[in-house]
């Protein structure tokens, strides 16, 4: 089932989300259906709170339009960098220049409960970290100084673009 | 994460496809994760690819195509691989359906056009590096043997329909194996776009010549009148004389349900099942702007499109809202000449139009009988003594279609099934089931209930 996103002032957004401790058919549920809202809301990755549900799951697509679904995850390890613009499904509209780094390792439960490990590098790592602190209570703007519109981002874009053919 | 459609530069951005072969993988492989239909999923991809209207006619029937053969091409697929098809990445095994469905299907692609466009997705959609190589092997023999290929006996595996699918279709059609072949194949055929045209605007010469003067080739529908056949068209929406209001996109079928619900000028009509739209913009036509229709859905979402319809065609005699058909409304009860409950059905006599319709999951069909009783036992409070209810599904199965009503009749004794004729077909006893292969329509049911006076 497609759930409403909620927006930033929902008091869920800026809770830390519970450990899932039962990994049943309800689990199950939760995990297709934040599915079916990533795929229709054309985002990159989905966290539980931002349905409205407190536990720690988020799912995750991956370059190849796969689903990583993580349940409990943990960053294990990391190391590079990249800095660019990321926005949320949770600020829609808005945009910000955040750094992260480029290759990220997680730690996570499948919908079974059994552990395993995924990295992964780029845009899905920066993926990985934005989900991930979602589950604790972070949106992405509170990394950086300000957030642009997608309109201004545009522009800046075209200046960029005019720039490089002046070169 | 929030992703960003089209801008140059920015990291996060939304992958669009570059061809049509791309832009049928994109679609394949959200359907096959589960959450996209693949028409809506098809449109947006094409929409934000920028396809041109022949790469986006190519993209549709590679995704409808690989969809209509999946169970015949993984057969093949699994005949030629040295890898089991469960252990290929999906986009991979989807990349090498792709090819072998345009080498097989595919008339005007040459052999190496397919394999090398299947070869460059697997390069840019497959992180592992044999991918590449693997696709092009496949797919070279593919093209050698394909005039020699193992022909299954199996009739579920030859027209790609799911075994259960295919014994409950047989037990429909009495037992008859040729029957049910015909209906299979009528399945996996492309059916004709049939158009309604909008008699308060035109007629049936002049849209004929207006579509033509557009490039779009019309003809009248051989036994329905008021209805053109349609050849050779891309986005029929896109046409002015659409947008004028001229005409619909709507199945034969559809029209002939309307047809037998009998909508006369000055009635009070409710569709209670309404969206998207089509029945409702008919009955409202069928009595010529006079009378007038409810017309209701549960899903508020799918209202404004209904308003967009009706205000394009020009009809002020609809009045739009939501429903929930099976809570009783007491402001309704009795007040309507006619009740139309198109009602939500397995979907099964569109497969042609909806290739993916046959993969769903049959335990989910189940529940639907006890669904179409319960908002056709509600709706039918809201008919007048005298009025009439018509039933309709767009489904071939007997137990959501005379079950149903055998039920209903049962428990609403005051309800007889009345008579009905139609063009083409004569009188016909109160229902009629229509068949793809007999009819070349739709697979649909309906059935007229007239509720009696006393």
């Amino acid at each position: 089932m497609i759930r409403e996103i909620i927006h930033k002032g929902d008091p869920a957004l800026n809770k830390k989300c519970h450990p899932v401790t039962k990994f049943d058919q309800k689990l199950s549920r939760l995990i297709d259906d934040l599915r079916e809202t990533l795929i229709d809301s054309g985002g990159a990755g989905l966290a539980a709170p931002q349905i409205g549900i407190l536990r720690r799951v988020v799912v995750v697509l991956n370059e190849k339009e796969e689903i990583y679904e993580l349940v409990n995850p943990s960053i294990v390890s990391s190391s590079g960098e990249q800095t660019g613009f990321e926005g949320c499904l949770s600020l829609p509209g808005r945009w910000g220049v955040v750094t992260r780094p480029m290759t990220v390792r997680v730690r996570a439960q499948d919908r079974h409960g059994n552990w395993f490990e995924v990295e992964d590098q780029e845009l899905t790592a920066r993926c990985f970290c934005h989900e991930l602190d979602h589950l604790d209570g972070h949106l992405f703007d509170e990394l950086c100084d300000r957030t642009y519109t997608s309109e201004e981002l545009e522009e800046m874009e075209r200046e960029q673009a005019r720039e490089e053919q002046g070169k | 994460m929030e992703r960003r459609a089209g801008a140059a530069g920015a990291q996060n951005r939304k992958r669009t496809a570059s061809s049509a072969r791309e832009a049928a993988l994109m679609v394949l492989l959200r359907w096959e994760r589960g959450g996209a239909w693949p028409d809506s999923a098809l449109s947006g991809i094409i929409r934000s690819a920028g396809l041109s209207a022949r790469d986006a006619a190519l993209a549709s029937r590679l995704c409808y195509g690989v969809q209509q053969n999946l169970l015949l091409l993984e057969h093949w697929l699994e005949f030629l691989s040295s890898v089991p098809l469960d252990k290929l990445e999906p986009a991979v095994r989807l990349s090498l359906l792709l090819g072998m469905y345009q080498m097989a299907f595919l008339d005007r692609v040459p052999d190496r056009a397919a394999v090398d466009e299947s070869v460059r997705l697997a390069r840019r959609w497959s992180r592992n590096p044999r991918s590449p190589g693997l696709v092009n092997a496949i797919l070279r023999a593919f093209a050698r043997k394909k005039d020699d290929l193992p022909q299954p006996d199996a009739l579920s595996v030859r027209y790609s329909h799911p075994q259960w699918l295919v014994d409950l279709l047989g037990e429909e059609l009495g037992g008859d194996p040729s029957e049910l072949e015909a209906l299979l194949a009528a399945d996996n055929s492309q059916p004709p776009t049939t158009i309604q045209l909008n008699p308060l605007r035109t007629t049936a010469e002049a849209l004929c010549d207006r579509l033509r003067a557009g490039g779009v080739e019309a003809v009248r529908h051989p036994w329905l009148p008021g209805c053109l056949t349609v050849t050779g068209t891309g986005d029929l929406e896109c046409l002015e004389s659409f947008q004028e209001g001229l005409f619909q996109v709507q199945d034969a079928a559809a029209r002939l349900a309307v047809l037998a619900a009998g909508a006369r000028p000055g009635m009070e009509v409710l569709d209670c099942c309404a969206a998207p739209g089509g029945k409702s913009f008919q009955l409202a036509l069928e009595m010529g702007g006079g009378g007038s229709v409810l017309a209701c859905d549960l899903h508020e979402n799918k209202l404004g499109r209904l308003e967009r319809g009706a205000a394009r065609l020009g009809l002020e005699n609809i009045t739009v809202r939501a429903m929930d058909a099976r809570q009783f409304d007491p402001a309704l009860e009795g007040r309507f000449d006619l009740v139309l409950a198109d009602v939500p059905c397995s979907g099964l006599g569109i497969i042609r139009k909806k290739p993916d319709i046959r993969y769903k999951d049959p335990k989910l069909l189940g529940a639907l009988p006890a669904i179409q009783l319960e908002i056709l036992s509600n709706v039918a409070r809201y008919v007048r003594p005298g009025g009439c209810l018509l039933y309709a599904t767009c489904t071939v199965l007997r137990r959501e279609n005379g079950d149903v009503i055998e039920a209903f009749l049962r428990r609403f004794p005051q309800f007889r099934p009345e008579r009905f004729t139609l063009p083409g077909l004569g009188e016909c006893p109160g229902e009629l089931t229509l068949w793809p292969h007999r009819h070349g329509t739709d697979g649909f049911f309906m059935a007229k209930l007239r509720k009696c006076d006393d």
